[in-house]
């Protein structure tokens, strides 16, 4: 865990704020049970940190019933993005926090049953009146007990009932895709009770987060933020030497070198048991390292304690070439952006160099002691997205698939030749319960082959749907293995023409035709529905160029700032597709 | 007897040299309860000492923060 600055540092900070400064922008409300000053000013201050325009809004001190419950409220008025309901176990247990045992066991578990519903109402007349993310805090378990060491004996005590709150709310808004339930009990766990409650603090303003601890409340936050932004980071570019394992193999030897069995080894092995655990929830790794490749590869293959194999690096530059050099081709060849990798490596110079030359890689500031390295992977909230999708799980295997069909490509005397030998099956299917969590993700981090770079929420894409547009995904097959959903599109639908809201591709599979074979089957289908006129719009971005001719490359004629074609004109397939179209 | 100064400077946003012993809510826009308490806080951790809740709500101006760091022995402020 890295060390936070003061609470005035951002509270002064908060005052001289320039927002409009920043293209991202976000809009979060705050409502809480007790005192939330000091919360918000660092929640705007962490948000220009990382060049985000952070607007905010906070509710009067314990007025979120009132707010929720009211569709006039300021809360609605708002219109944010993420809404933040911090609760505490003092005023939801009420009487019962200091007496637990004044009532009999089935009065205790009615008493948590009715607060449950009353917190699944305020929630279920939120998300009828707003689309906003709502992250709700579940209660700290309080480590007091009148009944001491017996706590632990008595039928649903105190602890037990909060436990029980916590489950049950847990379980009440599982399913439901726009809340999230931010735990806060393990937030008090990591930090500590003694520090995070403040009596003193507690009793001066009902302020129940001590001052230390907001910035580091505040820091989980901002992972919502992150994620609802489409910011999360995709890749780890690793270093080798001191990195993932201790000493330099090209001094030390394959025998030298610190990796398992010590207590510096077994650093070094913590560390790599949380990479790989990112990397089967779908982060992509990569090697940026100086040193032999033979040496270096040696120990990856053979050392009987390296848990990263070579399976799991989605790329590796093993090499003695300049570090910012093997950054980029890596980008390129994983078809990521660089803002979207983050780059571990022992050496403060390589950092240094790595962070002058390329500003939007999150490089992270290493600590020198080896114990550090795996706790402060873990304190990252860089990875978070607001849902995890099959696509995401898979990935790893993706990549190894990719590799296998470069070499196919060296294989192939030319590029059809390579296409068709590949087998691609190109499946359209609409948009429904199974597929919008998908369509929304690629819409949030899609950037490259991306023609307007809207970006939406689960809510939006059911709002398309009810106006009766047509939200489609392409589903892409090959030989080598199913790549899963990887381009969207959102075409709005007029009796006499159609327009291309949206138009995208996962930069997976970018250069195989695909976009001409969605396109197509957008082209045909309105063709077919008696629609003579499909209008597309480029919308440029600092990353889109890959998309940028993809219109006029197809046959689209330029109007004004709008791309038009004519269904009358042929409808250009790639021969060696073969599309289906759901119906 | 700068120290003290700076860290109400600091923590209230205020020119160092518009401080004294007598400046307190009337004089500094800064300070209102909440900002108090965070000011209480930093003194707090930067002297090492702990105030009690009653002196904590003598406070009424710079002068009586001095007041009570004597009290706890702190004669450099």
């Amino acid at each position: 865990m890295s060390q936070e600055q003061k609470l005035s540092y951002y509270i002064n900070k908060a005052k001289s704020l320039d927002i409009t400064k920043y293209e991202k922008k976000i809009r979060i409300a705050l409502l809480g049970s007790f005192t939330l000053n000091g919360i918000e000013e660092t929640l705007r201050v962490k948000c220009s940190e990382i060049q985000i325009g952070c607007n905010s809004y906070v509710a009067g001190y314990n007025q979120y019933h009132q707010e929720v419950l009211n569709k006039e409220s300021n809360l609605y008025r708002f219109s944010s993005d993420i809404v933040f309901l911090v609760l505490d176990a003092r005023s939801i247990l009420g009487k019962l926090f200091h007496l637990p045992y004044s009532v009999s066991e089935s009065d205790r578990r009615q008493f948590v049953k009715d607060k449950v519903s009353d917190i699944s109402n305020l929630i279920r007349f939120f998300t009828s009146y707003s689309t906003a993310k709502l992250v709700l805090t579940n209660l700290a378990v309080p480590t007091y007990s009148p009944y001491g060491i017996c706590e632990t004996k008595v039928s649903y005590g105190l602890q037990e009932m909060v436990n029980d709150y916590n489950q049950q709310i847990l379980e009440s808004i599982k399913n439901t895709e726009s809340i999230y339930l931010y735990n806060f009990d393990s937030f008090v766990t990591r930090i500590g009770e003694k520090n995070v409650f403040d009596f003193k603090q507690f009793f001066l303003g009902d302020i129940q987060i001590s001052f230390d601890c907001i910035p580091y409340l505040v820091s989980d936050f901002v992972g919502y933020v992150k994620a609802v932004l489409g910011l999360s980071k995709k890749c780890i570019v690793l270093d080798l030497d001191n990195t993932l394992w201790g000493g330099i193999v090209g001094e030390d030897g394959f025998e030298g070198i610190k990796l398992g069995s010590d207590p510096v080894g077994k650093a070094f092995v913590e560390f790599q048991k949380i990479l790989l655990a990112l990397h089967k929830r779908g982060i992509i790794l990569a090697i940026n390292s100086k040193n032999n490749f033979d040496d270096a590869i040696h120990v990856i293959r053979k050392h009987s304690d390296m848990i990263l194999k070579e399976e799991h690096f989605a790329c590796m530059k093993i090499n003695w070439n300049d570090k910012t050099q093997n950054m980029k081709e890596i980008a390129n060849e994983l078809n990521i952006g660089l803002d979207s990798m983050v780059f571990f490596d022992d050496d403060p110079v390589n950092r240094e160099y790595i962070r002058t030359s390329f500003p939007q890689i999150l490089t992270v500031e290493i600590p020198k002691d080896v114990s550090q390295y795996a706790p402060l992977l873990m304190s990252l909230n860089d990875f978070d997205t607001l849902k995890i999708t099959k696509e995401d799980l898979g990935r790893g295997n993706m990549y190894l698939q990719e590799k296998q069909r470069k070499d196919l490509q060296q294989q192939a005397t030319n590029l059809d030749d390579f296409l068709e030998q590949l087998e691609i099956k190109l499946k359209i299917k609409k948009a429904n319960d199974f597929t919008i969590p998908r369509i929304s993700q690629l819409t949030l981090k899609t950037n490259q082959f991306n023609l307007t770079t809207k970006r939406y929420q689960d809510e939006d894409i059911k709002k398309f749907l009810d106006g009766g547009h047509w939200v489609g995904c392409a589903q892409v097959e090959d030989k080598f293995g199913d790549s899963g959903i990887t381009g969207v599109f959102i075409v709005k639908k007029n009796t006499t023409e159609w327009f291309i809201d949206t138009f995208l591709l996962s930069c997976r599979i970018m250069g195989r035709g695909i976009e001409d074979g969605i396109l197509a089957q957008i082209l045909k289908k309105a063709k077919e529905s008696g629609v003579k006129t499909v209008v597309g719009e480029f919308i440029p971005t600092k990353k889109n160029t890959p998309s940028e001719n993809f219109l006029s490359d197809y046959g689209f004629k330029k109007i004004g700032q709008y791309w038009i074609f004519d269904t009358s004109n042929p409808i250009k397939i790639p021969k060696y597709l073969d599309c289906s179209v759901e119906e | 007897m700068t120290k003290l100064f700076e860290i109400i400077s600091r923590v209230l946003n205020a020119p160092i040299t518009q401080i004294n012993d007598e400046s307190g809510p009337e004089t500094m826009d800064g300070w209102d309860s909440f900002n108090l308490y965070v000011l209480l806080d930093e003194i707090e951790t930067t002297y090492n000492v702990k105030f009690n809740l009653d002196e904590t709500l003598e406070i009424k101006n710079v002068g009586d923060f001095k007041k009570i760091l004597q009290k706890y022995g702190v004669v450099d402020f």
